[in-house]
C-alpha cells in the first residue's frame, strides 16, 4: 500500500514529469472542491435568502460607482443605467470616457443631463484603464469605490453586499462581486457559463477559505478608499491591473474578500481569436506579478500570500510540463526515444477514471454551489461544460507558454493600453448572421 | 417557440413548450429514461466501436487495465492518502484562523483618507482637486505618466448652469 523506497528510486524523470502534469490539476482539484464546500458552509448557507434578500442595513455609508469606458457607445447605456438603478441610500455614479473614438462621450453627456447621480470626465486622450481608474478615483466624492467595466450590468443590490463587507471589516481592503455571463449563444460561450459559473468561483471560494485570493475580478471589485491610498492606486504598467493591485493590497495586509452574492452581468469572448487575446493577456498579468513581486514574497513578513503565490508558479510551471510531454509524445512517433523520456500512451487507464470522475465531480459541485445565481438550471449548464478542462488546459497552456517570453523579453515598463475586446456574437453584428 | 409570424401572416398555433410546469419528479424521471434509451441504443453499437477501436490499435486494454490492477490500486490508494491530506490541511488551516481571529479584529478603522492626502497622491494641488471632485461634468488632459495636467470642469454639482471654469498648469 505505502510507497516502498526501491521503487521510488526506480521513477524516472519522465515519471515526475507525468505525475506533475497529470496529478497537479487533479489534486488541486479536490483542493478547491472541499475549499469550496468549506466557504459555502460558512459563509453563503447560514445567511437566509438569495442575492434579492440582502441583509437590513446598520450602516451605509455613501459609494461612488467608477465606470471606467473606451468605446463603450454599445453597452454603455445599459451599463449606467443598471448602475444608477442601484438599491442603495446614496451613491454617485462617475464615468470616466478614456478618450473614446466613438460616440461614448456625448452619450455620456447626454446621460448627465437626465441623470443627476452621474458625472462625466472626459480624458482628452486615451491613457488605458488604469489611468481612467485613477483619475476617477480622485474624481470620486466618497471614500469606497465599487469598479465596474463599461459593458457590465450591475444588480440592483450588488452595492450593498460588497459594502457589508467594506464597512464591517477593517481589515478589508477589497470585495470582489460575483460576474455572471451574459451572453452565451455559441459553444463558447456555454463552456465559458460553465467556467465562470462554477470554476472560477469555486476557485475564488477555496482561496477565501485558504485565507488570500489571486485576484479582484476587475469587472467588479468595490474598495476602501484608504487601502488604496496606501498602496498608491492602481499601476498602468501592468497588463492586468486588478490581478496587480490585489497583489499589492493583500502584501499590505489587507483582507480581499469574495461576495458571490454581488452579482453583475458580463459580455466574454465568443470567438476563439478573441477569448486567446482575453486570456494571453491574463497570463502576461500574471507573470508579470511573480515577476515584479517575486521577491519581495520572500520576506517572513509576506507569508500569508505564499499559498497563493506558489499554487500561481506551480501554474506556470505546469503550462511548460504539459508542453514537454506533448513534444515528448509527438517526437515518440517519429524518433526512438531512450525508454526513460518516453510517453508510451495515451490510452486512459485507472488514472484516466480518477481524473475524469474527479473533473465531474468539480462540475457538479461547484455549479451546484452556483444554482441560485443561474436561472437556467445547473444540470443544463453541466452538460455544456464538458468541453471545458480540454479548452481550459490547452489554453492555459499556450498562453502562459507564449507569456513568459513575452513579458520577459519586455525590455521596459510600458502602458497598458485598452485591448480590442472581443463581446460575443449580437444579432445587429452583421458577422454573426 | 418564439418563432416570428411568417411574411404570409399565417394563422398557425404555436406549439406549447412549458416543461416548467411539469413536477421537478416527472422531469427528472423522463430525463433518466431518455438517457436510458440512448445507453441502451449506443450498446448496439458496441461490436461497430470496438472494430473501429481495433483499427486504430487499441486492442491492448487488457495490459493497461486488467493487467495493471495491483499497480493501479497501489498508485490509486496514494492519491487518495494525498487528496484526503491535502483537504484536510487547508480545512485545518481555516479552522486555526476561525479560532485565532474570531471576533479579535486588532486593527482599528483606517482613517478616512484627507483631501490633502488624496491631492498629494494624485499630484495636484488641493483647490484643483476639490474642483475636479466638484464638477458634474469635467475634461482631463493627463501627460505622458499618466498623471493629471489640465482640468476643465463644467458646472459643479451643487451649482448646475454656472459657466464652465478653466484651469491649466
Amino acid at each position: 500500500m505505502w510507497p516502498d523506497l526501491p521503487r521510488l528510486a526506480s521513477l524516472h524523470a519522465s515519471d515526475v514529469l507525468l505525475g506533475f502534469t497529470f496529478y497537479y490539476p487533479l489534486f488541486m482539484a479536490w483542493v478547491w472542491i472541499v475549499g469550496g464546500l468549506w466557504f459555502y458552509l460558512r459563509h453563503e448557507r447560514p445567511a437566509a435568502g438569495g442575492p434579492a434578500r440582502p441583509p437590513p442595513l446598520d450602516e451605509a455609508p455613501p459609494c461612488s460607482i467608477l465606470i471606467p469606458c473606451f468605446n463603450e457607445e454599445e453597452n454603455l447605456e445599459d451599463t449606467v443605467a443598471y448602475a444608477l438603478r442601484t438599491r442603495y441610500p446614496e451613491f454617485e455614479v462617475v464615468a470616466v470616457d478614456d478618450g473614446s473614438s466613438d460616440a461614448t462621450g456625448p452619450m455620456l453627456d447626454r446621460l448627465a443631463r437626465t441623470h443627476s447621480r452621474l458625472r462625466v470626465i472626459h480624458l482628452t486622450e486615451n491613457q488605458g484603464k488604469a489611468v481612467a481608474l485613477r483619475v476617477g478615483a480622485a474624481a470620486a466624492r466618497h471614500d469606497y469605490l465599487v469598479c465596474i467595466d463599461g459593458d457590465a450590468m450591475l444588480h440592483p443590490h450588488a452595492v450593498r453586499w460588497m459594502m457589508e463587507h467594506l464597512v464591517h471589516g477593517s481589515r478589508v481592503g477589497a470585495v470582489t462581486g460575483n460576474p455572471r455571463i451574459h451572453n452565451r449563444s455559441s459553444l463558447l460561450g456555454k463552456v465559458q457559463v460553465g467556467e465562470f459559473s462554477s470554476i472560477i468561483g469555486l476557485i475564488k471560494r477555496a482561496q477565501r477559505t485558504y485565507g488570500r485570493i489571486f485576484t479582484v475580478s476587475g469587472v467588479i471589485a468595490a474598495f476602501s478608499r484608504a487601502a488604496l491610498q496606501r498602496v498608491g492606486y492602481w499601476n498602468d504598467d501592468m497588463a492586468t491591473e486588478d490581478v496587480d493591485v490585489s497583489w499589492r493590497l493583500q502584501m499590505d495586509h489587507w483582507d480581499i474578500r469574495y461576495e458571490p452574492k454581488a452579482l453583475c452581468y458580463i459580455y466574454m469572448p465568443e470567438t476563439l481569436p478573441g477569448l486567446w487575446r482575453q486570456r494571453l493577456r491574463w497570463a502576461r498579468g500574471g507573470v508579470e506579478v511573480l515577476l515584479r513581486y517575486g521577491r519581495d514574497l520572500l520576506s517572513w513578513r509576506a507569508r500569508r500570500f505564499w499559498g497563493v503565490a506558489l499554487e500561481h508558479l506551480a501554474s506556470v510551471t505546469w503550462s511548460y510540463a504539459m508542453l514537454i510531454v506533448v513534444v515528448l509524445f509527438l517526437l515518440g512517433l517519429v524518433v526512438p526515444l531512450p525508454p526513460e523520456w518516453r510517453i508510451p500512451t495515451l490510452l486512459p487507464t485507472w488514472a484516466g477514471v480518477l481524473l475524469g470522475m474527479t473533473c465531474l465531480i468539480q462540475f457538479l459541485v461547484s455549479l451546484w454551489l452556483d444554482r441560485i445565481y443561474e436561472a437556467s438550471g445547473f444540470l443544463r449548464n453541466f452538460f455544456w461544460v464538458i468541453w471545458y478542462p480540454l479548452l481550459y488546459w490547452v489554453l492555459s497552456m499556450l498562453t502562459v507558454v507564449v507569456a513568459v517570453p513575452g513579458t520577459l523579453l519586455a525590455r521596459r515598463r510600458t502602458r497598458a493600453r485598452w485591448a480590442h475586446v472581443d463581446r460575443g456574437i449580437h444579432a445587429e453584428n452583421p458577422e454573426a448572421k | 417557440m418564439t418563432a416570428q409570424a411568417p411574411e404570409t401572416d399565417l394563422q398557425i398555433p404555436e406549439p406549447i413548450h412549458r416543461p416548467d410546469l411539469q413536477t421537478p419528479i416527472q422531469r427528472g424521471a423522463f430525463a433518466v429514461l431518455s438517457l436510458l434509451g440512448w445507453l441502451a441504443w449506443l450498446y448496439l453499437f458496441v461490436p461497430l466501436l470496438t472494430v473501429l477501436a481495433w483499427a486504430f490499435g487499441v486492442h491492448r486494454f487488457d495490459r493497461y487495465v486488467l493487467g495493471s490492477v495491483g499497480v493501479s490500486a497501489f498508485t490509486l490508494s496514494v492519491y487518495a492518502v494525498i487528496i484526503v491530506a491535502a483537504g484536510l490541511t487547508l480545512v485545518l488551516w481555516a479552522i486555526y484562523n476561525l479560532l485565532r481571529f474570531r471576533g479579535k479584529d486588532r486593527r482599528s478603522p483606517p482613517p478616512t483618507v484627507s483631501e490633502a492626502a488624496l491631492a498629494s497622491a494624485v499630484g495636484l494641488e488641493i483647490t484643483r482637486l476639490r474642483r475636479l471632485r466638484r464638477a458634474r461634468v469635467a475634461w482631463v488632459r493627463c501627460d505622458d505618466l499618466g498623471r493629471i495636467a489640465q482640468i476643465e470642469a463644467g458646472p459643479p454639482v451643487d451649482r448646475a448652469g454656472a459657466e464652465a471654469t478653466r484651469d491649466s498648469s
